[in-house]
C-alpha cells in the first residue's frame, strides 16, 4: 500500500512539473568589428601622402600652352617634357586655361593635354574633375581622352571614370570614359560601348564606339565583347586581372565608408554603391570583410554590392551565409546569397525559408526564385498553399515557382492572379510578376485572346491613375486572367 | 477497493500540487506589447486612422504604378528604402532610413513611423494598458522625422530656410492638421501634399497684365512652405499663355512661357528652377496680340510631355490656376 502511495505521489509531482521542454539559450548577439575604420587606418599607412607642390609661375605655365598651340610635329613634345619638369605645381594654371570660357578652344585643349603629360596622380585626378558634367561635353571629351594616355598604373582615376560612365550623357564623352577605364584593365564600359556601337543614331558615335570596342577586345585577346565581360567577371583562369594599388584600395574603402549612416543623403550612398561594384573581382574581398563592420548601413549596403555583382561575388558567400544570424542583415544576406549563388546557398536559404523571422523567410523565399535551382519548387509550393502563412511570404514563394518553373507553375499563377485583388498582398509585385511570365514562358499557357486582353488592361503610357482607378484596371486583368484559365481546364 | 483508494490518493497529490503551483508561482508579469507584422493589426482599434491612411499617397508607395515605373518596378532598388523603410525609431531620427524585405505592400505604414525598436509604438499619449503600449513621443510631430525621407530632396531644408519655422509652422501643420482643428481628435493620417490638387493650389498665386504691348506674368509661392514644386524631381510646373477665343470656337494651342522644375542630375543642361517659399518669379511675353489672352499655371508628376514640342497640358497635365487678361 506505502509503495502505492509513494509511486501515485511520484507520478502526481510529475504531473505537477512543467512539461514543457527548457528552451535553448538565445543564440549570442553577433559582434562586429570597426573593420572599415580599421582598414583605413591599415591602407592610408601604406600610401605615403605626397607633399603639396609648389605652384608654377602662370606666366610660365601659359607660355608652355601658347608653344604647344603653334607647335608643328617636331617641336610638339618639347613643352610636354617642359611641363613633366615643373611638375603637379602647373595643375592649377592648367585647370585654370582649360576652364577658362574667353580662351580659344586651341590653348583649353593644349592644356589638357599638358596636364595629361605631367603623368601624375595628380594629374589624373585633375583629369577625372574635368570630366566632371558641369563642363562642357568636349572639354569632358577631351579629358577621358588624355586619361587614356596617362600611365595605367595611375588606377586611382578608376573610381571618378565610373561615375563618369553612370551619368554621361555626352555619347562621344561616354565612349573616351569607358576607353580610359579599359586601359585600367576595367571593362565595366564595355557593355555600354557595345550597344552604342549598334544603337547610336549618329553614325560618327557607331563608328567611333565601334572601333573603341574592337582595340579593346583585341588587345585583351577575346573573342568578343560579351567573352571578355564574361571573363573579366567570372574571374576567368588566365584572364589577366589588374592588381589595384595601395591607392586604389584606400579609395575603395573610403568608398565603403560612405555607405555608412553618416551619410545622410542617399545619392553619395547610391554612387559609392554603383562604383564599388563595377571596381573588379578584387573588391569582393573588401566588400565581404565589410559584412562585420559596426555600422550596420555598411554592412547592408556592402551586402547589396554583392548581390549586384552576381555570380563574381562567389568568395563572399561564407561571410554572407554567417550574416544569416545577423538579425539586421540576415534578409539582406538571403537575397544576396540567392543572386551569388554557389555551393551550399539552396540549402542555407532553404532552412531561413523553413524557420525564421518573418521578413528572413520572405527575403529567403525571394533568393531562391533568383538562385534558379528548381529542386525547392515542392516547398515553394507547399508555402504559398499554406493560407497560415503571411501574404507576403506566399507571394514571394509563388512568385519565385514562376521564375523557377515557368512552363509548369503549378497553381502559382492562381494564386497570383488572385494577389491581384487582394488589398493584403503586394498587388504590383503580383502584377509585375505575371506580366513577366505572360510575356515569355507563360504566354503558350493562355490563349491569344485572354493574352490580348491581359495586354490591353495594362497601364496607359504616361496616365496617372488614381488608386481606384488601378484597383479596378487590376481587377480587370484579374477577370481576364482567371477567365482565360478557365478556357485552358475546360 | 485498493484500486480506489490508489485513484483518490492520486488525485488528492494532483489537486495538492496543482494547488501548491497556484499559490507560490510568482505572479504573472505584465504581458510584452504586441508584436506587430502588418498595419492592419492597427486597423482594429484604429479604424478612422487607418482608413486615412489606407487613401494616402503612403499607403500607395510601394503599389503606385508611377512609381513602380519611374523605378523601373523597383529594379532600381535604392528606391525601396523610402518607399518601404524599416521603422524609423529603428535607424534614428535624422539618419536615413533602411529599407524592408517584407510587408512592401504596405509601403510607409503604421510600423514604419510609430514602432519602437523595444516594442510598444510612439503615439501622443502614454497608455500602459493598451495592447500597442504607446509611449507619448513629441518627435512624431517633428520636421526632421518627415526629414528623414522628404529630406532626401532638401525639403525640409528648404522649410528651415523660410520664414515658417520662425511662426511655429512646421510639416505636420499643412500636411497632418488636426481633424476638424481639434487637438483631442488628433492628425489626419492622409497626409495630403503632391497628389491633392486642392493644396497644390494652395501653394502658389498666378498674376497676370498687360505691361506695355507685353504680357506680365508673375506667379508667387504663397503656401509651399519649401520650394514650389518640391520633393521629387519628376515633379513639374510650367505657364502657359495663349490668345482667349471666342465661346465655341476651336481653342488656340497653348504656348510655353516657364518650367518650375529641379533637374535629375544627368540632365546637365537643365537649370533648377524651383521657386522658393515666398518667392515670386516674373516672367514677360513681348507683343502677345492685342486680343483677350489666357495665362495658366499647371502641374505634372511626371516631366515628360508626349510630345515635347507639342505639350498638351490639357490632357497631361492639372490645370492650378487660370487668369484672363482683357484686350
Amino acid at each position: 500500500m506505502r509503495r502505492r502511495v509513494l509511486v501515485a505521489l511520484f507520478f502526481g509531482l510529475a504531473a505537477c512539473g512543467n512539461s514543457e521542454r527548457v528552451p535553448p539559450p538565445p543564440a549570442p548577439a553577433p559582434v562586429h568589428s570597426p573593420a572599415v575604420a580599421q582598414a583605413i587606418a591599415e591602407w592610408t599607412a601604406r600610401v605615403p601622402e605626397e607633399p603639396a607642390p609648389e605652384e608654377a609661375d602662370p606666366e610660365l605655365v601659359d607660355g608652355l600652352v601658347q608653344f604647344l598651340v603653334g607647335a608643328d610635329a617636331r617641336s610638339h613634345d618639347l613643352p610636354l617634357e617642359e611641363i613633366r619638369g615643373v611638375g603637379d605645381g602647373a595643375l592649377p594654371a592648367l585647370v585654370h586655361t582649360a576652364l577658362d570660357h574667353e580662351r580659344p578652344v586651341e590653348q583649353r585643349t593644349a592644356a589638357i593635354e599638358l596636364i595629361a603629360a605631367i603623368g601624375t596622380r595628380a594629374a589624373g585626378l585633375q583629369l577625372v574633375e574635368l570630366c566632371a558634367s558641369t563642363n562642357p561635353s568636349w572639354i569632358r571629351a577631351h579629358a577621358a581622352w588624355r586619361l587614356s594616355e596617362l600611365d595605367p598604373a595611375i588606377d586611382v582615376v578608376v573610381p571618378g571614370l565610373l561615375l563618369r560612365l553612370r551619368s554621361e550623357i555626352d555619347h562621344e564623352a561616354a565612349i573616351y570614359v569607358a576607353a580610359a577605364l579599359a586601359s585600367r584593365r576595367n571593362f565595366a564600359g564595355v557593355e555600354m560601348l557595345s550597344r552604342l556601337a549598334s544603337e547610336d543614331p549618329d553614325e560618327g558615335a557607331r563608328t567611333r564606339a565601334a572601333g573603341q570596342l574592337a582595340a579593346i577586345v583585341e588587345q585583351e585577346g577575346a573573342a568578343d565583347a560579351r567573352a571578355l565581360i564574361d571573363q573579366w567577371d567570372a574571374r576567368a583562369p588566365g584572364f589577366r586581372h589588374g592588381e589595384p594599388s595601395d591607392a586604389l584600395r584606400l579609395l575603395a574603402w573610403q568608398w565603403i565608408q560612405t555607405l555608412s549612416g553618416d551619410t545622410f543623403q542617399l545619392r553619395p550612398v547610391d554612387d559609392a554603391r554603383f562604383l564599388l561594384m563595377r571596381l573588379g573581382p578584387w573588391i569582393v574581398e573588401p566588400l565581404a570583410s565589410a559584412l562585420d563592420d559596426v555600422d550596420p548601413y555598411v554592412r547592408l549596403h556592402s551586402a547589396q554590392c554583392l548581390e549586384r555583382m552576381g555570380a563574381v561575388a562567389r568568395p563572399a558567400v561564407p561571410a554572407l551565409t554567417k550574416a544569416l544570424d545577423d538579425p539586421r542583415l540576415a534578409p539582406q544576406a538571403a537575397m544576396s546569397l540567392g543572386a551569388i549563388g554557389g555551393p551550399g546557398v539552396r540549402d542555407s536559404l532553404s532552412r531561413a525559408v523553413a524557420k525564421g523571422p518573418n521578413e528572413l523567410r520572405v527575403a529567403a523565399a525571394r533568393g531562391l526564385g533568383v538562385l534558379g535551382d528548381d529542386a525547392v519548387v515542392t516547398q515553394l509550393t507547399q508555402l504559398y498553399e499554406d493560407d497560415a502563412e503571411p501574404i507576403d511570404l506566399r507571394q514571394a514563394a509563388a512568385e519565385s515557382v514562376l521564375e523557377l518553373r515557368p512552363g509548369d507553375v503549378g497553381s502559382a499563377q492562381e494564386f497570383l492572379t488572385a494577389c491581384l485583388i487582394d488589398p493584403a498582398a503586394d498587388v504590383g509585385g503580383a502584377e509585375r510578376a505575371l506580366d513577366a511570365w505572360l510575356g515569355a514562358d507563360g504566354a503558350p499557357i493562355v490563349d491569344a485572346e485572354t493574352l490580348d486582353a491581359w495586354k490591353a488592361a495594362a497601364k496607359s503610357e504616361g496616365a496617372i491613375p488614381t488608386p481606384a482607378e488601378s484597383r479596378a484596371r487590376r481587377a480587370t486583368r484579374a477577370d481576364v486572367l482567371r477567365s482565360g484559365l478557365a478556357r485552358r481546364g475546360n | 477497493m485498493r484500486l480506489v483508494r490508489a485513484v483518490l490518493g492520486l488525485l488528492v497529490v494532483v489537486l495538492g500540487g496543482w494547488l501548491a503551483t497556484m499559490v507560490f508561482q510568482k505572479p504573472t508579469e505584465a504581458q510584452p506589447p504586441r508584436e506587430f507584422t502588418s498595419s492592419r493589426q492597427c486597423m482594429e482599434c484604429h479604424a478612422e486612422v487607418y482608413a486615412e491612411w489606407e487613401t494616402s499617397w503612403h499607403a500607395q508607395s510601394w503599389i503606385d504604378p508611377d512609381v513602380r515605373a519611374l523605378s523601373n518596378d523597383f529594379a532600381n532598388t535604392d528606391c525601396i528604402d523610402c518607399h518601404a523603410p524599416r521603422p524609423i525609431f529603428e535607424s534614428g531620427i535624422g539618419k536615413r532610413v533602411l529599407p524592408r524585405a517584407a510587408r512592401r505592400s504596405e509601403g510607409v505604414d503604421c510600423i514604419a513611423c510609430h514602432l519602437l525598436p523595444e516594442g510598444g509604438v510612439a503615439g501622443t499619449l502614454d497608455a500602459a494598458s493598451a495592447a500597442c503600449r504607446p509611449v507619448a513621443m513629441r518627435d512624431l510631430a517633428k520636421p526632421e522625422f518627415c526629414g528623414v525621407c522628404h529630406n532626401q530632396h532638401k525639403t525640409v531644408d528648404q522649410w528651415r530656410e523660410s520664414k515658417y519655422p520662425d511662426q511655429g509652422i512646421s510639416c505636420v501643420d499643412c500636411h497632418m492638421p488636426l481633424r476638424d482643428g481639434d487637438p483631442n481628435r488628433g492628425r489626419d493620417h492622409r497626409c495630403l501634399g503632391g497628389h491633392d490638387i486642392e493644396l497644390v493650389k494652395s501653394a502658389v498665386e498666378l498674376r497676370a497684365r498687360r505691361d506695355g504691348t507685353a504680357l506680365s506674368v508673375e506667379v508667387e509661392n504663397v503656401g509651399a512652405g519649401h520650394s514650389f514644386p518640391t520633393d521629387e524631381r519628376s515633379r513639374a510646373s510650367d505657364v502657359f499663355w495663349r490668345p482667349k477665343v471666342a465661346p465655341g470656337a476651336q481653342p488656340e494651342a497653348w504656348r510655353h512661357l516657364y518650367r518650375f522644375r529641379s533637374p535629375y542630375r544627368h540632365e546637365v543642361d537643365i537649370e533648377d528652377t524651383w521657386l522658393p517659399a515666398h518667392a515670386t518669379w516674373s516672367g514677360r511675353v513681348e507683343d502677345p496680340g492685342s486680343g483677350p489672352l489666357e495665362v495658366a499655371i499647371f502641374y505634372k508628376l511626371s516631366p515628360y510631355w508626349t510630345d515635347p514640342n507639342a505639350p498638351d497640358p490639357d490632357n497631361e497635365a492639372r490645370l492650378l490656376h487660370l487668369v484672363e487678361v482683357a484686350p
